[in-house]
């Protein structure tokens, strides 16, 4: 009785509220493959009234009515409507949405639905990652997408990769801005693959802008794994390989080198019954492991993931004195503590150590000394009474032991090479011990505020820290007197690196209609500190300065859409930063981008073969400051330069630092993009294509000297240089399909066009150049970056083939003044490639896939300059030998041995670069699930793979996939530590 | 909780934005002073002086692009030598005449060094001279000897230069048109006079480095005979010659050795030191090494080429060999004393207990070796820390200028002032320091000037000089047919990035021949 009264007296209630007739609550559990999915959008349909699921799935709905229909919604997956019906509770399965284009992918301080773009933005996930056989990031991003060009700095174990995002849009450093789980990252190169979620590669400039000053050379974001509520999941998996040279290179063997000497006059060289072939010696096969554990899973309302990883590589020179070992720790763990405040963590932490040989140097560098020295030098004597006497007699005057291998067998000394040549296996091996220790941690906190719907406000704190300890020891030896160590020598450099960033921002969503509108506010402070608190060589400590910036940021976005159809984006960026002149603290970069859904438009006609179309066009402004050590609009007075004190017989001395610029402005890189996307049959078929320009104005070069006469004496401050233009197209296609017969085929290929010229430089008197990479004895240097040329591009003379009468090389007078000296050289060659492509081949059937990834680049040069000019004795490449002027009337391709020198700064020097490499090769077995299961495994999978063991070129050096470590050296071979092919066996388990 | 939470978050964002400007203020660099007030204090106007000095030891001493060999090489006392005939470039280059390129680094880098320290100087110059500082008058006299000194070495070696004396503001100052020679002399000498009149007599020097009034009144005399104004040297000569600062060493062999640096006859001395420790890890190419690299660069090339027992020398790098016409000349004046101070010939380094084995070399043949080897300036055992690296850590002092060059130029003023006797006294003086007799008393006129010349090409062999007076006595061309030299070499190639970063001026500014 009482019961029916209160139910008479609620219902009585609904009726005054004006509630349709019979109102009631639903609730029910939203789940992703049995597994909970919080977050899910619950909304009843054609109302406001609405909710989202919790950390369990699980949602209460009030106010349903009996007939209602429920819409469910979560970003990625199937949107179902769900009548009500009368029931009160509803489970409510999601459908994953194979249809990528509801994929959603990262931008910039958020999320976004992929058919919503407006941006050039290539992503990778995790499904590309997982079957990878990668030790680093930088490689997985290899060939993968249009637009991004990574070019290994070394094939050392554990040198890492210049990355660069439509061409290098600054006179100085382009490498994109790195940001990992919503922190700036100084590099990726700590990061475990297996850790991560997905890759997004910011392109264009609207994406980027929202980056404001950091943005101009594209953003990297990258998201680590997260755990989901549920049971505890664990993988393991395990690579063993080994890794060896793969190339075609060959140099001159002894009776060859002792006829090409003796026909340059140096008939000193006789042939001493040695035939060392050098690259076989130097290089030999190395293991390497890897092995990565995780854990993730959730517990009431929080879930976690927790990894650890392990990699261990060995060089393919100097043995365990060239090696990398790596383990990576990482705890990312997120809860919803209220449905108002979420809060989570994501750090990682990682050790690495890594022995390194002496390389990319042009005169002491272990692979360069290997291309040079005679054949005629054992790699080791034979027996002691073979070594000369000579050798032992300097040992002894300098009071320096011999060079041994473990054995005690003593290395050979060079037979004929003079000067700074040393044998490679002894230079690898007992000269020089290059220990590198790191230890890298970043990590993210943040906290998200949900107060009422729609709105989210966070505030993420990000610190980054770093402390990497060198250490380089050089034994006592006499090779030479230009190679030669008499006192053991040590030198020490430990680097601290210190970064915090502190973000806050607002975001809310609307929807009226059809009309959905998102925006964004934020604002941000950053600071970074780098100290060198140790630099030490033997005694002698040196006074590095540490390098502080502080920057505060304002951002905001508005992004807006109308029924999917048409699409609206507006972002505004301002950066304060300590690098700039007083007067020019500020820089603001604005974006803007717009989209039409061509496809969603009634007129389209939803029976042909395309399934979707888009095109969207974009135009945004970004900075960059990566090139700016600060205060250049001040001139102080210093003691200490380069690190030393200046000292005159042990006083004190002074001078100043440079001559101010009170002018300098930001770097702005303006770039506009157009892009159409497209999918067909049935979604089987997706193609993107992009055209963009990037010019970069006020390009901020940070050699004073560039612009500065000597006679001014000191040097200018850093300088807005000139203008740099990159611009091209870029294609990305993907065709995926399962055959009825279970055959499952995908087959993704990317091409990319690149163009980069200096249009404009500034300051400099015309026709003048910037000198980048040096060469032995090359005081013009042979990188230069010049008006109307590609950045930093090859310089030296222009042959016009070889004096049939003399065997001299016949160089150009390009300025017509009759004569031929240095004002004659000129371009000679791009390390730019004009094509980028890559791609990849999946097959599977059963249990059995087959991966083929490939990558390549077109019309790139490569030049040469471990040639020594002061050293006449010294190998050469074999066409050197081959193709050499030999005679009067002899119409060679290359000088005559005596005039071999000439060619070293000219474009006999350089070659074609353009190569394509099968990056991986890969094949892999999947256990069946029932037996698998019976295993109590979840799955299993087993796979061998070849990685970077095909390569086609044309290139004669070691390893056409040349990279270097600095900007203005791309393409200069000192003597590449060339990329080792791997041969892998992998296995992953999930329990 | 929730409004705690945002209360909170709207508290934390105005402190942020409350303290932007500070937070983005960049801090000087650490080590680093503020230009504007720097000056204002004695002390450190003297450490700025002492940077000047520092200039002048990176430049005269710097690995391979040192202003000593680059004017040593054009003359005839010495070779480039050195590894073989490509071994620094640069530096052969400038030895065998026909090759020398604007660009050639070496040249391009004492081009640089001596307008740094000028500007160095100007900086100083500048900002203490409308002061009110203690040692106002001294610094100035001292800084302005610098400026002069660098510009008399400049237009020797360059002719019409960029007179700049004033330290540019900025991007628009760096043009700046050539001056010609005439008015670079002017220049130099109203800097010296400013020197003469503020300089302390020697003994009146803070330290043992520091120029004084006879240094700047025998660098005017100098400068005067340059430009063939030999009456009006005179007078600065005769002051350092009466006066009783400056004498000869009673040895030849002392004039070069450890125990008597910054001694009576130097009278401007750039000094090296081994407390730097340099091995081969802390080496510093490029410069500021403090100790003199150019001593092991110099030493007679190792690698069983030469052997060095019974000499008290060292190995180096095989560069700066003497020629066979120095070598002939020692010969023919029978000078023995000084010869043994200045070069070793084959034969005597054979019976010293050394050896020459030119198998050893590149090709079968010791570049630039034409039968001797050099002593003055040469790796002695005694010049070098025994603790560290032997190589590395020569302390030689470059002697730029010496009593024996001042008493040799103004003889040559006596001569050309048509007073031989005078001429023959100061002349006799070098000689007899040598060990060797008084010259014909009869000489005189042309005679006794071909003697000044012989006795000069003896006693500042490998020290610069030479190839500088050929030029200006017009004996360039006779003396030096058929090594490659022609008229164009008479001055450096003013350097490509002089030209090409200085707005003011075009390739029609460069000197004839290049």
């Amino acid at each position: 009785m009482k019961i029916s009264m209160l139910k008479t007296i609620f219902f009585g209630i609904s009726i005054l509220l004006g509630v349709g007739a019979q109102a009631q609550t639903v609730t029910g559990k939203v789940t992703d493959a049995d597994l909970p999915l919080p977050g899910a959008s619950i909304l009843v349909k054609g109302t406001t009234n609405g909710t989202s699921s919790d950390f369990d799935g699980n949602y209460t709905l009030n106010d349903v009515p009996s007939d209602a229909i429920i819409v469910v919604s979560y970003i990625g997956f199937v949107t179902q409507e769900i009548p009500v019906e009368g029931r009160s509770v509803i489970d409510v399965a999601m459908v994953e949405d194979k249809n990528s284009l509801d994929e959603v992918v990262v931008v910039g301080y958020g999320t976004k639905k992929k058919s919503l773009l407006t941006g050039a933005i290539s992503s990778v996930d995790e499904k590309q990652i997982k079957n990878t056989s990668n030790q680093r990031v930088e490689q997985v991003l290899q060939g993968r997408t249009s637009g991004v060009f990574v070019t290994t700095s070394s094939g050392s174990p554990g040198q890492g990769a210049q990355i660069r995002v439509r061409g290098a849009g600054s006179s100085g450093n382009s490498e994109p801005l790195y940001i990992v789980d919503g922190m700036k990252s100084s590099s990726i190169a700590t990061l475990a693959p297996s850790d991560i979620e997905s890759i997004e590669v910011l392109k264009d400039a609207a994406s980027a802008a929202i980056y404001g000053t950091e943005g101009a050379n594209g953003v990297i974001l990258i998201t680590t794994k997260r755990g989901r509520s549920g049971d505890i999941k664990v993988n393991f998996s395990t690579q063993l390989g080994t890794q060896f040279v793969n190339t075609d290179m060959e140099l001159m063997n002894a009776s060859q080198f002792v006829q090409y000497m003796n026909e340059a006059g140096v008939t000193s060289v006789v042939d001493n019954g040695y035939d060392t072939n050098w690259i076989d010696e130097t290089f030999e096969s190395a293991p390497i492991t890897r092995y990565d554990l995780s854990v993730s899973g959730g517990i009431y309302k929080t879930s976690f993931y927790a990894s650890m990883g392990h990699v261990e590589q060995e060089g393919i020179v100097g043995g365990d004195n060239s090696s990398f070992t790596r383990k990576t720790f990482r705890i990312n763990v997120k809860s919803e503590i209220t449905n108002w405040l979420e809060v989570g963590f994501n750090g990682t932490y990682t050790l690495s150590d890594r022995f390194g040989i002496q390389e990319n140097n042009d005169t002491r560098g272990v692979i360069q000394n290997m291309l040079i020295i005679d054949p005629l030098t054992p790699v080791i004597y034979p027996s002691f009474a073979d070594v000369p006497q000579s050798v032992i007699d300097n040992s002894a005057a300098n009071g320096v032991p011999l060079l041994t291998d473990g054995n005690g067998n003593v290395y050979g000394y060079p037979s004929y090479s003079t000067g700074e040549v040393i044998n490679p296996v002894a230079y690898a091996n007992a000269i020089d011990r290059t220990f590198t220790d790191e230890r890298q941690s970043l990590y993210t906190a943040y906290l998200k505020l949900k107060p009422i719907d729609g709105l989210e406000i966070t505030t993420r704190y990000g610190r980054e820290s770093g402390d990497i300890d060198i250490m380089q020891t050089i034994n006592p030896y006499f090779v030479s007197s230009e190679a030669s160590n008499t006192e053991l020598t040590t030198i020490q450099n430990v680097f601290d690196n210190r970064r915090w960033l502190w973000e806050n921002f607002v975001t809310y969503g609307k929807s009226i209609g059809k009309h959905n509108v998102k925006a964004l506010l934020g604002y941000s402070a950053e600071d970074r500190d780098n100290f060198t608190p140790v630099s030490r060589n033997g005694t002698q400590f040196n006074n590095i300065a540490p390098f502080f910036d502080n920057m505060t940021s304002v951002f905001g976005r508005l992004s807006y859409d109308y029924d999917g159809k048409y699409l609206f984006e507006a972002s505004l960026r301002s950066d304060t930063s300590d690098k700039f002149p007083t007067d020019n603290k500020t820089g603001t970069f604005p974006a803007f981008s717009a989209g039409w859904v061509v496809s969603s438009e009634d007129f389209w006609n939803g029976d042909g073969f395309l399934d979707y179309l888009k095109v969207r066009a974009s135009w945004g402004e970004n900075g960059s400051r990566a090139n700016l050590s600060g205060n250049s609009d001040l001139t102080f007075i210093t003691t200490v330069l380069n690190g030393l004190d200046i000292n005159y017989l042990g006083n004190v001395g002074a001078q100043i630092t440079g001559f101010a610029n009170p002018n300098l402005v930001w770097e702005t890189s303006e770039q506009l993009n157009f892009g159409i996307d497209l999918r067909a049959f049935n979604n089987k078929l997706s193609f993107t294509t992009e055209y963009y320009k990037k010019t970069t104005r006020d390009a901020i070069v940070s050699d004073g000297s560039l612009i500065t006469p000597g006679s001014a004496g000191f040097v200018s401050n850093e300088f807005n240089a000139g203008t740099i233009v990159n611009q091209g197209f870029e294609f990305e296609l993907g065709y995926t399909d399962t055959t009825e017969g279970g055959f499952r085929y995908s087959i993704n290929a990317n091409l990319s066009t690149l163009d980069n010229e200096v249009t404009e430089i500034l300051f400099v008197p015309e026709g003048t150049s910037l000198v980048g990479a040096s060469a032995p004895q090359n005081p013009d240097g042979v990188t230069r970056f010049a008006e109307g040329q590609p950045s930093w591009f090859f310089y030296g003379y222009q042959t016009n083939g070889i004096d049939p009468a003399t065997g001299d090389v016949i160089r150009v007078d390009t300025n017509n003044d009759g004569t031929i000296n240095n004002l004659d050289k000129t371009f000679i060659g791009s390390p730019h490639p004009d094509v980028l492509f890559g791609g990849n081949v999946n097959l599977a059937y059963k249990g059995f896939d087959l991966n083929v990834q490939f990558q390549g680049t077109l019309g790139n040069d490569i030049m040469s300059t471990y040639h020594q000019p002061s050293r006449p004795i010294t190998n050469k490449p074999i066409h050197f030998f081959n193709d050499r002027w030999t005679g009067p009337g002899d119409n060679a391709s290359y000088p005559g041995a005596g005039s071999v020198i000439q060619s070293y700064d000219t474009d006999l020097v350089v070659e074609d670069g353009s190569y394509m490499r099968i990056k991986q090769l890969q094949l892999g077995y999947t256990l069946p699930v029932s037996f698998a299961n019976k295993l109590k495994l979840e799955s299993l999978r087993i796979y061998v793979s070849l990685d970077d063991y095909f390569t086609f070129t044309k290139y004669r050096g070691l390893d056409p996939e040349i990279g270097n470590f600095n900007f203005n050296s791309i393409g200069v071979d000192r003597g590449f530590y060339p990329t080792a092919a791997r041969a892998l066996f992998g296995l992953s388990l999930d329990f | 909780m929730k409004r705690i939470f945002l209360t909170f978050l709207g508290v934390a964002l105005i402190g942020v934005v409350a303290c932007e400007d500070e937070f983005t203020e960049n801090p000087p660099p650490p080590g680093t002073q503020d230009l504007e007030t720097f000056f204002l204090e004695e002390a450190n106007v003297e450490t700025a002086v002492i940077g000047v000095y520092d200039l002048m030891q990176l430049n005269y001493g710097r690995d391979w692009h040192s202003a000593f060999l680059v004017k040593l090489l054009p003359g005839d006392d010495a070779n480039a030598a050195g590894g073989n005939s490509g071994d620094q470039q640069q530096l052969q280059d400038i030895d065998d005449y026909t090759n020398v390129v604007s660009s050639n680094a070496s040249i391009a880098s004492i081009w640089d060094i001596y307008y740094r320290t000028i500007a160095l100087s100007n900086l100083i110059i500048e900002n203490v001279q409308d002061s009110s500082l203690s040692n106002r008058d001294r610094v100035l006299a001292e800084v302005k000897f610098m400026r002069a000194w660098c510009y008399f070495e400049l237009t020797t070696m360059f002719g019409d230069i960029p007179l700049r004396l004033s330290v540019p503001q900025g991007a628009a100052d760096f043009g700046i048109v050539k001056s010609p020679r005439a008015d670079i002399y002017a220049q130099i000498e109203s800097d010296l006079a400013d020197a003469i009149a503020g300089l302390p007599n020697r003994a009146g020097t803070a330290d043992n480095f520091r120029v004084s009034k006879g240094t700047a009144e025998a660098l005017m005399g100098k400068v005067l005979v340059f430009q063939e104004k030999y009456s009006e040297s005179l007078p600065f000569f005769q002051n350092v010659i009466t006066g009783s600062d400056y004498d000869l060493e009673p040895n030849p062999e002392d004039v070069w050795s450890v125990d008597k640096e910054f001694g009576i006859e130097s009278l401007f001395e750039i000094g090296y030191v081994s407390t730097s420790g340099r091995d081969w890890g802390n080496i510093a190419w490029g410069g500021r090494n403090e100790s003199n690299l150019h001593i092991q660069l110099m030493g007679p090339r190792g690698d069983g080429i030469f052997g060095l027992d019974g000499t008290g020398l060292i190995n180096g790098w095989g560069f700066n060999l003497p020629t066979s016409k120095l070598l002939m000349a020692f010969e023919d004046a029978g000078d023995v004393v000084r010869k043994a101070a200045t070069v070793m010939t084959e034969a005597e380094l054979l019976a010293a207990g050394g050896s020459v084995d030119p198998s050893a070399a590149t090709g079968g043949v010791i570049w630039d070796y034409e039968g001797g080897i050099r002593i003055k300036y040469a790796t002695k055992e005694e010049d070098t820390s025994p603790d560290g690296v032997r190589e590395l850590n020569y302390t030689t002092n470059f002697r730029l200028f010496r009593y024996a060059e001042v008493l040799l130029l103004a003889a040559e003023a006596y001569n050309k002032t048509g007073q031989d006797a005078n001429a023959r006294t100061e002349l006799n003086k070098v000689r007899n320091r040598a060990g060797l007799a008084d010259i014909d008393g009869a000489l005189s006129g042309d005679n006794l000037f071909e003697a000044i010349v012989d006795e000069k090409y003896l006693e500042l062999a490998h020290e610069g000089q030479r190839f500088w007076d050929l030029v200006r006595w017009g004996r360039a061309a006779t003396e030096l047919s058929g090594t490659g030299y022609s008229a164009k070499n008479d001055l450096f190639p003013i350097p490509i990035t002089e030209i090409e970063k200085n707005t003011e001026m075009t390739m029609d500014d460069q000197n004839p021949g290049y």
